[in-house]
This record gives C-alpha cells, structure tokens and sequence, in this order.
C-alpha cells in the first residue's frame, strides 16, 4: 500500500517538474544550444515546469549530447550516479544515438547507449526544439502511465 | 620582410594558393623563423605536420597581425619518418607549446627539449600515432580496445602548495557548457596558478576526414562545431577551390552568399556570446531577452539555407542554394527588426551599472601579452591588437562590402562584450548591404567528386578569431592531410595568463572571455585517460613552458609553478 502510494507520488512530482540537468559527452555543440534555445521564451519549457539545473545531483532527467569520446564515458557514468532516483535519461542528437557522423573516429565510442541506460531518443543531426519539445511531451506521457 | 625580399633571401616555392613557402632543413629553419619574426611575423597560426611517403614535413605557417598583413608565409622543415632533437620554437612563440605538442604525439616528431606526455595518456602504445599512414581509425580502435581505453577513471586532484588549496572545475560543471578541467590553485579568494586540461571532447577528426571522399568531407567539417559550422565549411572549400584552380571563376553571387551565412553566422554567434555573458555573471533576464531576439537570425538562417545549425550551404565551386526576391526582401525587414533589438540590448548591457562592474577591469589582457601569446579574433582585437582576416587578408567578396573592425585597448571582459556587440551591428549592416546589392548570375559550378594534386591553405575569420584549413591532396577521392586549427585552441594558452591574480568569483566570466568552444578546439587534441601520471601530466607543464619563455622574453611573471 505504502510503495504503491509513494510510487505516485514520485511519478506525480516527476512529470509535474522534471528538472533536467546537460551533459555533453564530446558533441560539435549543436545540439547543446538548441536544447537551450527549446529552454529559452521562444520555445518555453519552463511554463512544463521543466527547469535546467546546474547540478545533475538536483535534476531528474539528464539530457546527453555527442558520441562519447574515450574521455568522458567514465565521466558520464559518474555523473549518473550521483543523479537522485527516479531518473530518465534523454539522448539527443544523432550521434547520442549511433555515433553519427562520427562512426568512424577511433576516439568515439558511439552512442550514450553503450554507457548508460536511455530513456528516450531524440534523433536529428541537431534536432529542432520543436522536436526536443515533442519528444518531452512523449515522455511525460509515458512515465505518467498513458499510451503513446 | 615584404614576400619578394623573402624570395630573394630564401629558397622558397610556391604553393596552389600562391602561398611563399620556404624551404629549409633541421639547422636552418630556427634561424629563419627567428629572422621572420624581428620583421614582424609574430603570430604562428599553427604548425602542420604530415607525412609523405617516408618523409615527414612539419609546416610553420607565419603571419605579421597588423593592417594589410598579407598572406602568411609557411616555413616547412622536411625531415626523415623518424625526427629526433628538432629545435623547439617556443623561445620565439610561446603559444607553439600546444602545437608543438599535437605534432609530438600525432606524428611522432620528437623536439630537442624532451617533454613528459601533455596530450597523449601514458598508457597510450609509445609508437601508435594516430595521423601516420600505417594505421587506419579501424586499427587504432582496435588497439585501444584491447587495452581497455576509457573504461577506467581517473579523477585525481593535485597537491595543492602549502597555503594553497586546488579547486577542480570540470571537466562537467555548470559554468561549462562543455567538457574541459581547470585545477585552480587558491590562496584565499585570490587564483595563484591554474592547471588546464583539454581533451575531453577529442573524437579524432582528422583521421576520419582522411577516409572519407571530397564531398563527404562537406558534411563532416561542419560538424567540427555546431555555432562556427560555415566557418569551417567555407575554410574548406576555399582551400580545396585554390588547389583546383578555379578561385577566379567562382560567380560573384555564390561569394557574396557566403559573405552574408558567414555574417549571419557571427551574429547568431556574438547574440549568444552575450546572452550567456549575462547568465554567468547572474543576470537571467539578459539572458532570456537575447536568446528571445536571436531566434530572429536563426529564423533567418533557416529561410536562406533550410535549416538552423549546421547549414551545408556552401560546396565546392559555389553555394548549394539560391535566394528568391521574396527571400530577399523578407531578410531585410527581419534584420532590420533585429538591428533595432540589437541596439536595445547594447543599451542595457552598456548602462545597466551592476552588470558593467561586473565585468570591468577583470581577466585584462594587454597588447604585448596578446601579441605574445598569438590570440585572435575579438579576443585579440579587445587588447588593441588591430587586426581581422575579412579586411587584411579579404576572401569571398569581402573586398567589396564596406565594414569597420572595432577594436578595444582595455583587454577585460567589458572591452570584449563592447568589441562583440559592435561587432553584431557591423554585421547586420553588412547584411543589409549585401542583400540590397546581391549581384545576379549563377551560384555554382560543377564539381566532379575529385580534386587535382597540390596544396592549400585559408585562413577565415570566423566568430572566435582566425580558423585556419590546410589541406593536401594527391589527385585522389579523398585528402591526403587536412588540418584544422580552430580559434579557441589559439586564446586558450592566453586565456591561462588572464587568470592571474583573479578572484574566484570572476572565473566563470573569464572562462567566458574568450568565448571557448571546446567541441572546436578539441578535433586533434588527446586525452588522458587511465594512470595517476596522465592527469599529472596536464597543464602544468604547459603554463610551466610558457611562463618560463615569457620570464625570458617579456619582463611578467605569469604563475607559480
């Protein structure tokens, strides 16, 4: 009884506000300002309640960008631990997803998959805010329980 | 030196591009960069290294940063696959220390000051480098998964000195929006010594643009970095149009398209320069206000080249697309509209007083320490130094298109943000210009997937300072070497003297100063990646270096090391 009720409470105060926090794991940069721009008045997340936290240890959601390099796949992993449960991850860009055009780089692993569990997948090579809009309305939807 | 007592005095040749290039060997070339310098070619952009066949040649591109500068002169060292005790250039530019290094352990170019690893992790095969021929990007991810290369983490802080305490900031932090590290080491509020480590965001470009065809190539530079993508686009192209020979022929209308992307692109650049300014110095509302207006350039961009960040505009012998009469008269109210929100913003960032205390008389830089160090772009022209590829070294049609470069003498964050915001509303202007007096014609010509052998270089002016292509080609699908050196690589060695006897609170807006693009910076760069030595390796040695040239050369002290 008492795990089902806090198990809605966490959903409740996760797709009410979820607050995000960036990490960009050897991304050209792209994606980064348009998850900002979607962030910013044109495109307004904010009015979600979703907010970008300096801080992973303060967000439930972490937005990943770029292919991993060798560099920073130890670091992403340490970013994700300190992240509070219940957390989602959200790779964006083409090459959070496969690599992209950077499949062929000795020092890219390919992809926030081979080092993180994710959530959801935002492609395009960046993605419009639009799209980063839509895909976080997706993902509401699917941790508040409701079809897709 | 004017190029024609250079060809008198030296044995040169010239390249594609008409570039002078002077030939020398392992005793002469030190002498001859040395006489260069005492007639003013102060600033090494770069130094390209590649190999041929069994020869290796290591490239000094030299150029004279003042008005009508003219091309840059390359001093080129041919030496045997294996060069031992080649002669260090950093008594002469102490800048070169990073290149130097990127050559180092690249290509295995060993320099007569033996230096520990900066860039390359200990545990890195001592005789892999990665830009020989011998080995492909397959093989290298071979080898460094097999050795388990990146699995590791070493997240060590240094030893602070006595009195002193490291503060660790990145390489994941919120006042970077990418990954890079600097190890502060503070007394009380007050920076005494940094520590720099880059890296982190090295995919290793450089290779794969070697494997990949002339037209791909388009694709992939772009993506060197999402806010400068044209930039490096345009570098490309120009090299690769100066080795087919067909620089002359280029319609007017493509080069004047690239001229208003490439202004556009500065724009959308510089508005979100400032914008983040604000947000780091605790002024939110700024930020919100100029990330609103800046969408109107992307709006912009995305009418004129169909998308908003890596725009593939522009392709070999001209630009992809056309614009309509309608495009054209649309873009003109828009950015007239912006230039309005412009001057706006220039009004509340150069009055609102709290802000502009802020960012007074922190993280100066003076003309000498900016010569010095070989900055560019804003960042130099904020010390006073007077210089701005579009103007002295014109590419595309920037001959035709009136413009002033704004300079600053005061070298802090303040005279930068002036610099940037003077900078935008030249911009718009010559936008407004070239769109009112875009010539007709055509905007391509046909390019048939190969290029002819030879050599080239372009240097553009991209938002953050000068970005410097060299390609070679051997007639074949694809380059033999491509280098790139992005203009953060260049302000990052003058970025560390700016953190001299600064306070901790004004890190990030230092930081923010020379606008660091990391996913830029860092194509060729290497990480440290698994033993305690490879992080003790980092900066350090570097600021070492350069503080010890500049103690000789200029009479500062730079930190404590």
């Amino acid at each position: 009884m008492l795990k089902e009720l806090s198990a809605k409470v966490f959903v409740t105060a996760l797709t009410r506000a979820p607050w995000v926090s960036h990490m960009n794991a050897g991304s050209c940069n792209g994606c980064d300002i348009e998850i900002v721009a979607a962030l910013t008045p044109r495109y307004d997340l904010e009015r979600f309640g979703i907010k970008l936290m300096g801080s992973p240890k303060h967000a439930d959601v972490l937005l990943c960008t770029g292919s991993v390099t060798r560099a920073m796949a130890p670091r992403l992993r340490r970013i994700y631990s300190q992240m509070a449960d219940p957390k989602v991850v959200v790779a964006i860009g083409g090459c959070a997803i496969s690599g992209g055009v950077y499949h062929k780089c000795y020092n890219a692993l390919g992809g926030i998959d081979k080092v993180l569990p994710v959530d959801l997948y935002i492609p395009g090579c960046p993605p419009r805010p639009e799209a980063i809009a839509f895909g976080v309305y997706k993902l509401l939807q699917k941790l508040g329980g409701n079809d897709i | 030196m004017s190029t024609v007592q250079v060809k008198e005095n030296y044995n040169t040749e010239t390249m594609n591009d008409g570039t002078v290039l002077i030939k020398s060997d392992e005793e002469s070339f030190h002498r001859i960069l040395g006489n260069l310098y005492k007639s003013g070619y102060t600033h090494l952009s770069t130094i390209i290294g590649a190999q041929h066949g069994d020869s290796l040649t290591i490239d000094y591109p030299v150029s004279r940063p003042m008005k009508d500068s003219g091309q840059a002169i390359f001093v080129r060292l041919q030496t045997g696959l294996d060069p031992k005790d080649i002669k260090t250039v950093t008594d002469l530019y102490p800048s070169a220390v990073v290149y130097e290094q990127e050559v180092a352990e690249m290509l295995g170019v060993k320099f007569d000051e033996p230096r520990p690893h900066l860039l390359l992790p200990d545990s890195f095969p001592k005789d892999l480098y990665p830009l020989r021929k011998e080995v492909t990007s397959t093989d290298i991810i071979k080898i460094l998964d097999e050795l388990g290369v990146g699995k590791e983490e070493p997240q060590t802080i240094k030893e602070a000195p006595e009195d002193e305490y490291c503060m660790s900031i990145g390489p994941q932090h919120p006042t970077h929006k990418e990954p890079i590290r600097f190890q502060f080491f503070i007394e009380g509020e007050t920076v005494k010594d940094v520590d720099l480590r880059i890296g982190f965001n090295h995919r290793g470009l450089e290779k794969a643009l070697e494997e990949e065809t002339w037209v791909q190539n388009l694709y992939l530079i772009e993506r060197i970095c999402g806010i400068c993508s044209a930039s490096h686009q345009l570098a490309y192209v120009q090299s690769a149009e100066k080795i087919q020979g067909i620089v002359d022929e280029i319609p007017d209308r493509a080069s004047w398209l690239r001229v208003l992307v490439s202004e556009l692109e500065r724009i959308h650049s510089h508005v979100l320069w400032y914008g983040v300014l604000a947000h780091d110095g605790g002024y939110d509302f700024m930020f919100h206000i100029t990330w609103r207006d800046r969408e109107i350039v992307m709006d912009i961009l995305e009418e004129i080249t169909g998308n908003r960040v890596n725009y593939s505009i522009e392709t070999i012998g001209g630009v992809r697309r056309d614009l309509t009469p309608d495009q054209v008269t649309n873009t003109i109210a828009k950015l007239k509209e912006l230039r309005g929100l412009v001057m706006k913003h220039y009004d509340i960032l150069d009055k609102e007083k709290s802000f502009v205390k802020r960012i007074m008389d922190i993280g100066a830089l003076s003309y000498e320490q900016s010569i010095k160090m070989a900055s560019v772009g804003p960042t130099a022209r904020s010390s006073g130094v007077n210089f701005d590829l579009r103007r002295d070294v014109p590419y595309a049609a920037y001959k035709e298109i009136p413009f002033d470069v704004i300079t600053r003498t005061e070298g802090d964050v303040h005279a930068s943000m002036m610099v940037r915001l003077d900078e935008t509303i030249e911009s718009i202007d010559m936008c407004i210009y070239v769109l009112e007096n875009l010539p007709g014609g055509e905007i391509a010509l046909p390019f048939k997937n190969r290029l002819k052998e030879g050599a080239a270089h372009t240097r553009v002016e991209a938002p953050r300072g000068e970005n410097i292509h060299y390609i070679n080609s051997i007639g074949g699908k694809s380059p033999d070497r491509h280098k790139v050196r992005a203009p953060t690589l260049a302000n990052i060695t003058s970025l560390l003297l700016r953190f001299r006897e600064a306070q901790v609170a004004d890190i990030p807006m230092i930081i923010r100063l020379i606008d660091p693009c990391v996913g830029c910076m860092e194509r060729v760069t290497f990480t440290d990646l698994k033993t305690e030595k490879s992080v003790d390796m980092s900066g350090k040695q570097l600021v070492g270096r350069i503080n010890s040239q500049l103690k000789k050369h200029l009479p500062v002290r730079i930190f404590k090391v």
